[in-house]
């Protein structure tokens, strides 16, 4: 009888044992699970809302290609500056002064302001006309569509003429 | 009454009943904790379910991160659109020549004639570019000439005036070269 007992009594502690034993370990595992549960649910959050960054500036991007070209077109091709050669000469006409291209080169501008290295192409030009024709024409290229600035100029008046003048003028517009 | 059990017999008693006692209170522990270890288990498989689902979308993210060759493309425009747009607003905060050539001629007196104009930039030491404006001429009288010079100081635009001492000499009809210098990028 006292055999049957002890038999019982520690076939009962082991099995209180192994139910403590199966709860704790239960417990334990829900616990790493919810900790790794939480890492990734932080990483794909933050994954998430990267990707809805690059959602927005995708649409930001698509939205602006109107105004990008529209930028683009303010910097001269250097493969193919005729038509801002062409927009000077026009320039030149509607100022009423007479225009002759003297050389056209590609330079490298300084970078200012942490801006990287930039080229631009020089176009030199003779100009005749009265001065405030000449004015004129100064006034137009500088307000060109084009990243333009005047680098240098020079104007004569003819000796003989007090209302004619000529001379250089030298601009700069970026390329592309 | 009377416990005319021996003394032996007894204590064995007893020891068994509160050996049934404590088997009865194991059975009862042992069924509570495993009733509460079942109750776990429906929260531990949607917690694995849940990180299931996580994790493929975690992968399926970095996945798309690692390979979108167009949102480098996207950066790429950004950055240049950024550089152009500095580029731009550099050269519209240069100082225009035509405003200068304005400013010099608005001071100017009705003695002072022109016959040469021009503008130059230089870089200086310090890499600070700076436009230079020559003006070349011939004044009624000298007085005219140094009136103009003095306007011509007042205008803040202009950091520096040159006259040359030598322009001065004579008092009818000199002939000038002024030079006025202005901050390229003001």
């Amino acid at each position: 009888m006292m055999y049957i007992h002890n038999k019982l009594f520690i076939g009962s502690l082991l099995l209180a044992v192994a139910a403590v034993g199966l709860y704790a370990g239960m417990y334990m595992s829900i616990q790493r699970a919810q900790d790794a549960l939480l890492v990734l649910r932080t990483e794909t959050g933050a994954n998430e809302l990267l990707e809805h960054s690059i959602r927005s500036m995708h649409a930001l991007v698509n939205d602006t290609h109107a105004e990008r070209l529209e930028l683009a077109s303010y910097f001269v091709s250097h493969d193919n500056p005729a038509q801002f050669l062409g927009d000077i000469e026009t320039l030149g006409a509607d100022a009423g002064v007479l225009l002759d291209t003297v050389s056209l080169e590609e330079q490298r501008v300084i970078p200012r302001g942490g801006l990287p290295e930039a080229r631009s192409i020089v176009l030199t030009l003779e100009v005749e006309g009265t001065w405030a024709n000449m004015y004129r024409f100064l006034k137009m290229v500088e307000n060109a569509s084009y990243a333009v600035r005047v680098r240098a100029f020079s104007f004569d008046r003819e000796s003989s003429s007090d209302s004619v003048w000529n001379g250089r003028v030298q601009v700069g517009a970026l390329t592309q | 009454m009377v416990n005319l059990l021996p003394r032996t017999i007894k204590k064995q008693n007893t020891r068994e009943y509160y050996t049934r006692v404590v088997v009865v209170l194991n059975v009862l522990l042992a069924f509570t904790f495993f009733v509460g270890a079942l109750s776990l288990v429906p929260t531990f498989v949607t917690i694995l379910v849940e990180q299931h689902v996580l994790e493929s979308r975690h992968t399926t993210l970095t996945e798309q991160f690692a390979a979108d060759d167009d949102d480098r493309s996207t950066k790429d425009i950004i950055k240049t659109t950024n550089i152009e747009l500095k580029q731009l607003n550099e050269r519209q905060r240069l100082t225009r020549p035509s405003t200068l050539v304005a400013l010099a001629l608005e001071k100017r007196n009705s003695g002072v004639v022109l016959t040469r104009i021009g503008l130059q930039s230089r870089v200086l030491e310090g890499g600070e570019e700076v436009l230079e404006l020559h003006m070349e001429g011939e004044a009624e009288t000298r007085t005219q000439l140094i009136e103009y010079s003095n306007a011509l100081e007042e205008v803040s635009s202009f950091d520096d005036i040159v006259l040359p001492i030598g322009n001065l000499a004579q008092s009818i009809n000199p002939h000038f070269s002024l030079t006025l210098t202005s901050p390229a990028h003001p």
